[in-house]
């Protein structure tokens, strides 16, 4: 699931470095060969500091593969690319899904990872279980605060008319 | 006319100088018009070199072996061209 | 500059601060209606009510303005002075004919629009931001303010941003002194950076043995990549990555096979891709510039000859609206170092031994003038070379005519040229005029190697007015989109008896251009052959009083001048029975032709092909080291300048021959160069009209009927290898890398 620019190329008859161009410019044109699960790490500063790097090694040490490595039984690879606006919760890794095939391709963020986390995420689809995209902490709802929302519980009294002259 | 197949006998080049525009060079872009394809099939050999250059009068010159002559002319659509015999030298 | 407007630019900053929102004072007010604008008690923007005087500064570099329609005529505001620009111009072009200078890096007008370097910015009035003068049209009343402190801020600021990846090594960068950075840092840069984190490195690509590239130095303008793709038209770079990671590419590892490709050196405003065989040769302020004329192709290109003392370091070119617009091919830019390889530098002889003798010029020209008189007149040949001026080939013909032979051509012309009517053989449509046509068709002839420049304006055509063009050939590739027609007459006669389905594209082309290629003048059958295409000419209007679309593509720098000068020999087999041949400068001649007990004079610059068979050397100047006059494919004479000294014992071909002729007791009447032009004046005077064309006003049509047969065999690519061509580029170590490079495929 990579591609392949000489025949995008053709198709669409342009140069090759036309397409090369826009491959390159868009970090989400893989342009080698990746697993049939493409792990992906947000590596954007909110992630980071929420520990991203950690999430990251604890990937690539239990696959065994450096980043941008397919595993050798063709199943995973570990990449990382830019905010995905999940910052709420942070860290969060996007699985890239191939295994369907392109008609049945997914893209699923899963938010509040931990280093334990993944791994136990990598072996679900190692054994091709079906797991809830979304935030993996348990006591949040989507991007809501842990333990229920504790602000803006009535509704907000609205602003007063703009007095342009006041300004 | 005989003459005008006689021409490469004696001549090695023949080359008409005028201006592609002026009118002192009108009558002789005509002369060309009119009887160059004569001269050409009648001496196929013969180099008839027609030059344009802007502004020049027009100029007729003959090279016989060695030594090139001249004529100066401004009406030779009139004049015969076997007529103009009084040709100087140039060097 | 008027005094009120000075004034009123002084005064404007504290208008704003005494406008409404003076608490936001580092906001420039934006000023929406004129009732607001006048409410302001503050001078106008335009202190006088008459209108504002046309700017006394001349555009730059000599900018034209040329209006297509007169109504579409437009004015705008230049730092207050009015200037009236056509329609569709950008504000940076409207500052041009200003006669304002916008700094700019992306920017080239004769490439396509990027506005990625954001340096051209300006301060237009009403709106909210700089705007980036070259992407942006002008619009009737826009005044543009050039030189406020809001300009030169983000002037400033895109400076420090370019500064800042930007490697500190001019000392020892190529570039230096001619540096469009470097000029522009001095006005827009600050002495100091803020930047304290790494610079970025770039791995450099290799493209091939004329470019260098130092892709640290990348400003990523994306110039190379334009030139690439719309004037060379080889889709080979790219600019690949985004971001801090972005970077100039090829794709797949890959060299860029262009003919035209040291123009990126030129275009390039960086140190980032210079010229590979100059690098750490000179510095530009170093270096004396001529002006001088191209000869290794039949174009005549501007260069400038760029020398540091007896050594041409670099030829670079001139701009020509007419003729090379401001490109050279890579022949002509880098031949240069063949000037100083095998060279002859002393009068030779060949002795019994068969080695050569270097003896003095007045033995040399005794034994040579003792020969000639002993052979019979018409026994004696004379050949000038591709790259002779016009002077000398004047000088060699008069001094074989004098001693009493006609046989005396030029190479490339063939056995039986025909030199009587000039629109049998120049460009009658001139290079510049070829961007009229709609419909081409090359005939024998393959541009991109006989004539990079030619093929640079023919596909500059194809780009711009979608022309379409028909090839006849040799299946070859041409860098734009053509259709093979044929391989040879067959097609030909095809399409002069309007059996062949290109025949109505020529029919219905407004302006259909005929390009004939000088490899056919070679052939037998060329009379035959050119009837043919006089006659595909005739049925579609190819010649007309307001269009002249025939065409011939000349192969070499001699040979227009050369047939104008009517060096046209008496009979086509003369050679066969020479006793007495005299090259000039002729390495293309068949010498297996000659007879063996024939005497062989050389004369010439280079120890080349001929010299295998010559009997007798004299050495001439080579065209970078004379004085001389060159007449281009499209008929314009243009003339050489001396850059640097003759090499050892040489001396000016013409001179050689004059000097030779008193020896031989046959005196040309000429001493200088002021004399043989005087003498070239009655024979060819279109010649001595420099720098201009000369359109001829007769047609093929008052040629006599052609009775010849043409044969079927088919046409044959008249220039084998692009980068040797004449005695110059085959001695150039640069161009045999080149063809060993870049030629393989």
């Amino acid at each position: 699931m990579f591609l392949h620019r000489k025949l995008v190329a053709k198709v669409i008859e342009v140069a090759p470095i036309r397409v090369y161009e826009v491959a390159t410019f868009y970090s989400m044109f893989n342009r080698t060969k990746v697993g049939k699960y493409h792990l992906l790490v947000c590596g954007t500063t909110p992630c980071m500091i929420r520990g991203s790097r950690e999430i990251e090694d604890a990937l690539l040490k239990h696959l065994g593969v450096k980043r941008n490595e397919v595993t050798k039984d063709g199943l995973f690879s570990v990449g990382e690319m830019e905010c995905m606006g999940c910052c709420v919760n942070a860290p969060m890794i996007t699985v890239a899904d191939y295994s369907n095939g392109s008609e049945g391709y997914t893209y699923n963020y899963y938010e509040d990872v931990t280093p334990k986390r993944v791994v136990e995420i990598v072996e679900l689809l190692r054994r091709g279980e079906k797991l809830p995209p979304g935030t993996q902490n348990p006591k949040r709802t989507k991007c809501g605060p842990e333990g229920g929302n504790t602000t803006l519980l009535s509704d907000p009294k609205p602003p007063p008319c703009r007095d342009l002259d006041a300004c | 006319m005989a003459w005008r197949g006689q021409l490469s006998r004696n001549l090695k080049e023949l080359r008409i100088l005028l201006c592609q525009t002026s009118p002192a060079s009108s009558s002789t872009r005509a002369f060309v018009e009119k009887n160059y394809k004569e001269l050409k099939t009648l001496n196929p050999k013969l180099p008839i070199l027609i030059r344009e250059s802007r502004g020049i009068e027009p100029q007729l010159w003959a090279r016989y072996g060695m030594y090139s002559l001249t004529h100066f002319y401004q009406r030779i659509g009139q004049c015969s061209f076997a007529a103009a015999p009084h040709w100087d030298y140039s060097h | 500059m008027g005094l009120g407007m000075l004034a009123s630019r002084v005064i404007r900053p504290t208008a704003s601060k005494l406008s409404r929102s003076s608490s936001l004072h580092f906001i420039r007010p934006i000023v929406s209606t004129p009732e607001t604008s006048s409410a302001q008690s503050q001078p106008q923007p335009d202190p006088t009510p008459d209108p504002p005087p046309p700017s006394p500064r001349p555009p730059v570099a000599g900018a034209r303005v040329h209006f297509p329609n007169p109504e579409d005529a437009i004015e705008v505001f230049v730092d207050g002075y009015s200037v009236k620009v056509p329609k569709g111009m950008t504000v940076l072009q409207a500052c041009e004919i200003a006669g304002v200078d916008i700094p700019r890096f992306c920017y080239h007008s004769r490439l396509s629009i990027a506005g990625n370097c954001r340096m051209c910015l300006v301060e237009v009035e009403k709106t909210p931001k700089p705007v980036a003068s070259c992407a942006m049209p002008a619009l009737p009343g826009m005044k543009i303010k050039t030189d406020t402190p809001l300009a030169k801020k983000a002037r400033e600021g895109v400076m420090e941003f370019l500064l800042m990846n930007h490697p500190l090594d001019c000392p020892i960068c190529d570039q230096g002194g001619e540096c469009d950075l470097q000029d522009q840092s001095m006005a827009f840069g600050s002495d100091r950076g803020r930047f304290t984190e790494v610079k970025r490195a770039v791995v450099d690509k290799n493209l091939g043995p004329l470019v260098k590239t130092v892709m640290t130095r990348c400003i990523q303008c994306t110039r190379c990549v334009r030139f690439a793709t719309e004037v060379a038209g080889v889709q080979d770079l790219g600019m690949l990555g985004r971001g801090s990671g972005e970077e100039i590419g090829t794709y797949v590892e890959k060299l860029m096979t262009s003919e035209l490709s040291g123009n990126v050196i030129d275009i390039c405003p960086v140190g980032a891709l210079t010229s590979k065989p100059y690098a750490f040769k000179a510095r530009n302020w170093e270096l004396k510039g001529t002006e001088s004329i191209d000869v290794t192709d039949a174009v005549g290109s501007n260069i400038r000859i760029d020398s540091r003392g007896p050594e041409v370091l670099r030829i670079l070119p001139r701009l020509n609206e007419d003729i090379n617009e401001e490109w050279i091919s890579d022949k002509t830019r880098f031949c240069y170092d063949g000037l100083k390889r095998q060279r002859l530098n002393d009068p030779m002889i060949r002795g019994a031994d068969g080695r050569f003798k270097t003896v003095s010029w007045r033995d040399a020209l005794a034994v040579v003038a003792e020969v000639a008189l002993q052979v019979k007149p018409e026994e004696i040949v004379g050949i000038a070379g591709q790259l002779s001026d016009a002077e000398s080939m004047m000088a060699l013909k008069d001094f074989l005519n004098r001693m009493g032979s006609n046989n005396v051509w030029c190479e490339g012309n063939g056995q039986n040229p025909d030199a009587d009517l000039r629109s049998g053989y120049i460009m009658n449509s001139g290079i510049a005029g070829l961007e009229k046509a709609d419909v081409f068709l090359l005939v024998g002839t393959q541009p991109r190697v006989e004539a990079a420049m030619v093929n640079a304006r023919i596909r500059k055509t194809v780009r711009a007015n979608q022309a379409k063009v028909g090839y006849i050939g040799p299946a070859t590739d041409l860098n734009y989109d053509h259709q093979h027609l044929g391989a040879g007459p067959k097609t030909l006669i095809e399409l002069a008896e309007g059996r062949h389905p290109f025949c109505s594209a020529l029919a219905n082309a407004k302006n259909p251009a005929i390009i004939v290629g000088a490899g056919l003048f070679e052939r037998e059958d060329k009379d035959a052959i050119f009837s043919v295409v006089e006659t595909i000419a005739k049925n579609a209007k190819v010649v007309r009083p307001d269009w002249n679309g025939f065409n011939v593509l000349l192969l070499k720098a001699a040979q227009a001048a050369a047939l104008d000068l009517g060096l046209v020999p008496e009979s086509a087999n003369s050679i066969e029975s020479a006793k007495f041949v005299y090259l000039m400068g002729a390495d293309d001649v068949n010498m297996e032709k000659v007879p063996s007990d024939a005497f062989v004079v050389y004369q010439g610059h280079h120890g080349d092909q001929s010299v295998y068979r010559a009997n007798i050397i004299l050495p001439a100047a080579a065209f970078s080291e004379k004085e001389g006059i060159y007449e281009n494919t499209e008929g314009c004479s243009q003339q050489t300048l001396p850059a640097v000294p003759t090499v050892g014992d040489a001396r000016d071909d013409w001179k050689i021959i004059r000097a030779l002729s008193e020896v031989a007791g046959v005196r040309l009447p000429y001493d200088s160069l002021g004399a043989i032009r005087a003498r070239i004046r009655t024979v060819a005077p279109n010649l001595l009209n420099m720098d201009e064309r000369e359109p001829a006003t007769f047609s093929a049509s008052l040629k006599p009927d052609c009775s010849h047969k043409m044969s079927l065999t088919d046409f044959r690519p008249a220039i084998d290898n692009f980068y040797m061509t004449d005695s110059i580029t085959r001695a150039s170590k640069i161009m045999a890398q080149c063809s060993a490079t870049l030629l393989k495929k």
